[in-house]
């Protein structure tokens, strides 16, 4: 039994210090603390993914908001303005008449 | 259009028309039902068959020559359906009256399914309401353990066909074969988490007492073997804890070589002293897989620190084993510690189990390894209780605002909701304190995240493992006992930050509601 080169501990002997660890500049420099440097990696990438798709899906569900808000809009608008034209009415002179008339046919009042 | 089949035998005439009366009030229009009498001794049940079936022209009679029991009369009715779905409805029980159409609008939003069911209730026979029934989305762990989608179930023609009909041979468990085979066919399985069917509780029903149909309960552990040999997996089926359940034994099944790596609990910030006062088990944990891992090639890796004792590590020279130690930065979590030792493990199954951990089953290694060789099976986790017997870990739900853990604390004979603590089940993650997951696996997805400990890293496993497809999977039937006397303390914000960032939240799990 033995103890293996430790991660990250100050008593490593390892003189190859070609890669290092980005943020503590600690040597790469054994096959275990490239799977550990390789895994950290893997789960940023993963998680950066994970990440790129929640914020994909938040833009898609507001793109989908706005589109169901306009159409309720349009719908609010399209029945307000059926109201206004079918249910109001003016008398000017001995006519009946709509205000949309009014403007479209230059009724004066 | 659905054909809904219906074998009738003997069946109670008023129960017979609240049946067809669910069914013609149906929403949805485009059915067919029809009634297969297996040649029913009853003459009451004959004439009211009689007296139905003139009242819909959508309902077809058709009365056997010879009595076939449940799969041959299903089988009847299926041959002479002209719907592009099968909807196998009991002769006692009821739709409620948007079902079909609930079922249609999901068809047709997914139009690949092959196979969907919905959730159901179960009422007395004065129609009073027992319980609901509220189930997990797509789980092939839990169905080879208990026949949990049951009813409605909706099959496509053409499948139900296909897969080669009803067996008499599974008669009791009929359905649960069906489903075994079609859903290894299935392009699509859906569920729809709606109550759509009501399950009749009549004296000698399985809703009311599986015990009340002991030759339904035996059919099903043929069935599930059936399933497991069909898809080559070297498992035994056998009777589960309760009535209508059934556990896996994999103690056949060869799991090749495995790297336990074991951390210990002072290089945690999870944990603490152990209920017996020591800090350190490592020994014990270690010799109880040993013995619970009869012919396996074993590797272990113990992470320890610096305070760990040093006699305990030099203990472990005497269990006979291949021994790999590695210290532990001391600044480092639990998630680094068991990253650490994935790094130095040589075989090419990775278990993690704490030194708190003792193994509690009989073949425990094969149990929690051996599902790993299912498709789709991404990690497994043991079933862990507390020093006190009460259950510790039973798979974690998803769902961060507010975040539980669900079972903990509860009884150890505790059923859980629909029997959920009896059989294997997909889960949203599992506890790493005894863990297996492939070596390839585990560096494919990144292992555990740092930046996590506790249950924070263990949730952003599972859902790492869902991203690339993975499930994870909790055994109701591979125990440990964790001796801690505290268990892990919830996310903090940071960690809640995280994985909200990384996953989202949803309010309901696919698994536990």
């Amino acid at each position: 039994m033995h103890d293996r080169v430790l991660c990250g501990d100050p008593r490593s002997e390892a003189k190859d210090r070609r890669l290092t660890h980005p943020q503590d500049g600690a040597p790469i420099d054994t096959v275990q603390n490239l799977r550990i440097e390789l895994l950290r990696v893997t789960d940023e990438l993963l998680g950066a993914r994970a990440e790129l798709s929640i914020s994909r899906r938040t833009v898609d569900d507001r793109d989908q908001q706005i589109l169901t808000e306009r159409a309720e809009h349009e719908r609010d608008l399209r029945e307000l303005r059926a109201a206004y034209e079918s249910s109001t009415t003016w008398r000017v002179g001995r006519r009946i008449v709509t205000p949309v008339e009014i403007v479209r046919r230059g009724i004066a009042r | 259009m659905f054909s809904i089949v219906t074998p009738v035998y003997n069946t109670d005439p008023d129960l017979l028309a609240e049946m067809v009366d669910s069914v013609v009030h149906q929403t949805e229009r485009s059915w067919e039902l029809l009634l297969v009498d297996d040649r029913s001794p009853s003459e009451a049940t004959r004439a009211a068959l009689g007296r139905l079936a003139p009242t819909d022209p959508r309902i077809r009679s058709i009365r056997r020559e010879v009595n076939g029991r449940i799969s041959e009369a299903t089988n009847t009715g299926v041959a002479a359906a002209s719907g592009e779905f099968v909807l196998l409805l009991d002769h006692d029980d009821t739709l409620v009256p948007h079902a079909l159409a609930r079922i249609a609008a999901e068809l047709t939003a997914h139009p690949e399914t092959d196979y969907l069911y919905t959730d159901e209730d179960k009422i007395a026979e004065d129609g009073s309401a027992l319980g609901e029934f509220r189930k997990p989305d797509w789980s092939p762990s839990r169905l080879l353990g208990q026949m949990y989608t049951s009813h409605a179930s909706v099959v496509r023609r053409s499948v139900f066909e296909r897969v080669g009909l009803l067996r008499s041979g599974f008669d009791g468990s009929q359905d649960h074969d069906l489903v075994l085979r079609v859903v290894e066919v299935a392009r699509e399985v859906r569920h729809v988490p709606e109550v759509l069917y009501r399950w009749r509780a009549v004296a000698g029903s399985t809703a009311i007492d599986v015990r009340a149909k002991d030759y339904a309960w035996d059919a099903g552990v043929r069935a599930v073997q059936d399933a497991l040999d069909r898809r080559g997996l070297h498992a035994t089926a056998g009777h589960g804890g309760l009535p209508g359940t059934y556990r896996l034994d994999w103690s056949q099944q060869d799991i090749g070589p495995v790297s336990v790596v074991v951390t210990i609990d002072g290089v945690q910030t999870t944990g603490g002293p152990l209920t017996d006062g020591t800090t350190s088990g490592v020994v014990d944990a270690v010799r109880s897989i040993i013995d619970a891992a009869a012919g396996v090639e074993l590797e272990f890796v113990v992470v320890h620190g610096q305070e760990t004792p040093r006699a305990e590590l030099d203990a472990l020279e005497a269990l006979g084993r291949p021994v790999v130690r590695v210290l532990a930065d001391p600044r480092g979590a639990a998630s680094a510690a068991r990253n650490l030792g994935s790094a130095h493990a040589s075989f090419p199954t990775l278990v993690f189990l704490d030194d708190t951990v003792r193994a509690r089953s009989d073949a425990f290694l094969h149990d929690l390894v051996g599902p790993l060789s299912r498709s789709g099976v991404g990690a497994t986790g043991a079933h862990s209780i507390d020093a006190e017997d009460r259950i510790r870990d039973a798979g974690f739900r998803y769902a961060l605002t507010p975040y539980r853990r669900p079972y903990t604390g509860r009884a150890l004979d505790d059923a859980g909701e629909g029997n959920a603590l009896y059989v294997d089940r997909e889960v949203s993650a599992v506890a790493s304190n005894a863990l297996a997951i492939s070596a390839a696996t585990f560096r494919a997805v990144g292992g555990f995240n740092e930046d996590l400990s506790g249950d924070a890293a263990d949730l952003d496993l599972g859902r790492k493992l869902t991203s690339t497809g993975l499930q994870s999977v909790w055994l109701a039937y591979a125990r440990v006992q964790d001796l801690r006397s505290t268990l892990p303390a919830d996310p903090s914000d940071a960690e809640l930050g995280i994985l909200l960032a990384r996953w989202g939240d949803t309010a309901d799990d696919p698994f536990i509601g």
